[in-house]
């Protein structure tokens, strides 16, 4: 890209750019201006200008804030088609701000609940090492409907997996292997402490209520009812705790302590397992989560999926020089990293193969 | 007061049934070990004819090393003591390591499709059989240390159940061998 194409660029980037800022000052503005205003006027207030004008900016806002996210994705859309693609075909991948990976695709990785809602965008699709690979950023949600003592029902959600998954197309043929990350380090600690504190006291209240219950003449009437419906609710629980994993899958232990603590395996063939996660891939995926943090990784038939929680995020804020070394970055972190991994687990078929 | 200790006991039995139910599917997880290493194994004694078949019309310096390596076989597949089983398989394995050191003193072998193909399919049998005894010694150490710890030693102990054994590579395995000292 010559000089002035750049400079052409980087011209249209800060037109959109400014119209963008100036709509955001606009929102701004009048939020304080109608905060402000509510704040003079609450305690002799002008009924009708006191609600009348807090409705206005508030459809105002709204209109506003449509423009602002339309700017937002047109900035992502031409930032993205003019320095982000070129920079992946650099390294003869596409890439493309407005596809992404199916739902199928996601869930065949077997790493991540279905949710009730998915979005994902920022393809990409190329060869690593050989191996033809397609990735893209992916976000899913969970819906949880709340009913409240008033019969009022309401919606919340909370996201799943917010990050990028990428497919690579391997010419092996394994049986499921998935491996995720567990929580190491403090956060470990905290959590093991939360849920014991939790445990305990939900045990407590269960024991209170129950122990309570069993007094009242209403449950010693019934009482060989009621626990025959506590022991079919423990038994279930008991049951869903041995056999509510993945179909066909078994969880399993490997030989190195760090790797047990680092990742939880599950298997369809324990034989297959070993054969792929040998002490070298078990090494590299212990320094690779040491570098990267958490990731979850699957091998399936002739696919590896990996599911890291950090996105590829179009940057428009910065001058267009900047963001053409920071989309060469992103390009060069996201290669490298599959690459890694693709060259162990590589090398490790290849020394199979050979019988070294 | 009959409900209570109704309730201490149907907590002690489903305390016991989920205890005992560890136990055993450790115990049946070494079974499962054991069962891998022995369907690799067979694998990999159906392959020996073949490959015999395929080069002993090559390796005819080799006759008395192949020929050993079939009566290996043979006695393996009669053999119904496991153990007994176990040390013939050891066996087998190094004189094929020891064979496949020699493939590369026979150019010509090393240019049949087929000898190629097989040896590429002993290779990934065998990097089974590797794969099979690390998942059994992890099902044993699993297996012995539960055996070990309380609650679970009461039930074995219930159970009769013992210590089992990792495995571990033979020395001669790790070291060059006399050839004509396998032979004898």
């Amino acid at each position: 890209m010559n000089q002035e194409e750049l400079n052409k660029i980087e011209r249209k980037r800060r037109t959109i750019y400014s119209v963008f800022q100036t709509v955001n000052i606009a929102i701004g503005i009048l939020f304080i201006g109608t905060f402000l205003f509510i704040i003079l006027n609450v305690l002799s207030p002008d009924f009708e200008t006191f609600f009348a004008l807090p409705f206005i900016t508030f459809l105002l806002m709204m209109i506003l804030n449509f423009i602002s996210q339309y700017l937002k994705n047109l900035l992502k859309k031409e930032i993205s088609k003019l320095v982000y693609a070129p920079a992946f075909k650099e390294k003869n991948t596409e890439f493309n701000y407005e596809s992404g990976l199916t739902l199928n695709e996601v869930m065949s990785s077997k790493l991540l609940p279905r949710p009730d809602d998915f979005v994902s965008n920022s393809l990409t699709k190329g060869e690593i090492s050989g191996f033809p690979y397609k990735a893209s950023n992916i976000t899913l949600w969970e819906e949880n409907k709340e009913t409240d003592s008033d019969g009022h029902s309401r919606t919340t959600r909370s996201i799943i997996f917010d990050g990028r998954m990428y497919i690579i197309e391997t010419p092996f043929n394994k049986k499921g292997i998935i491996i995720k990350s567990k929580i190491v380090g403090a956060e470990y600690v905290i959590n093991k402490i939360v849920t014991i504190v939790i445990a305990i006291i939900a045990f407590g209240i269960f024991l209170s209520i129950l122990l309570h219950s069993l007094s009242d003449s209403f449950f010693r009437e019934d009482a060989s009812f009621f626990i025959f419906f506590i022991i079919v609710a423990i038994l279930i629980l008991i049951v869903y705790i041995l056999f509510g994993g993945k179909e066909g899958y078994q969880e399993a232990k490997l030989e190195s302590s760090k790797f047990n603590e680092y990742f939880e395996v599950q298997t369809q063939d324990q034989v297959e397992l070993r054969k792929t996660l040998t002490p070298t891939v078990m090494e590299k995926l212990i320094n690779l989560r040491n570098i990267i943090g958490n990731f979850d990784l699957s091998i399936i038939g002739n696919k590896i999926f990996f599911a890291f929680p950090q996105k590829i995020s179009i940057q428009y804020d910065k001058p267009i020089q900047k963001l053409i070394e920071d989309a060469k970055e992103t390009v060069e972190e996201e290669i490298e990293t599959i690459k890694s991994i693709i060259e162990t687990l590589k090398l490790e078929e290849e020394r199979i193969k050979k019988g070294i | 007061m009959n409900l209570y200790i109704g309730l201490v006991i149907i907590l002690v039995l489903i305390g016991f049934i989920l205890v005992y139910n560890t136990v055993i599917s450790k115990k049946n997880n070494v079974d499962n070990a054991l069962g891998a290493i022995n369907a690799e194994l067979k694998k990999r004694r159906d392959l020996i004819p073949n490959l015999v078949e395929c080069v002993k019309s090559y390796m005819i310096y080799e006759k008395e090393l192949l020929e050993k390596i079939v009566s290996l076989r043979e006695l393996a597949e009669r053999s119904l003591n496991p153990e007994e089983r176990l040390q013939i398989e050891q066996e087998i394995s190094r004189i094929l390591y020891h064979l496949k050191l020699r493939f590369e003193n026979y150019p010509d072998l090393k240019a049949s499709k087929n000898f190629l193909q097989l040896q590429a399919t002993l290779t990934d049998v065998e990097e089974s059989i590797a794969a099979a005894r690390r998942f059994y010694n992890q099902a044993v150490t699993e297996y012995n240390n539960i055996i070990e710890q309380i609650p679970y030693m009461f039930i074995a102990k219930m159970l009769g159940l013992q210590r089992k054994e990792v495995f571990t590579i033979p020395e001669e395995e790790k070291t060059n061998v006399n050839i004509s000292e396998l032979l004898r």
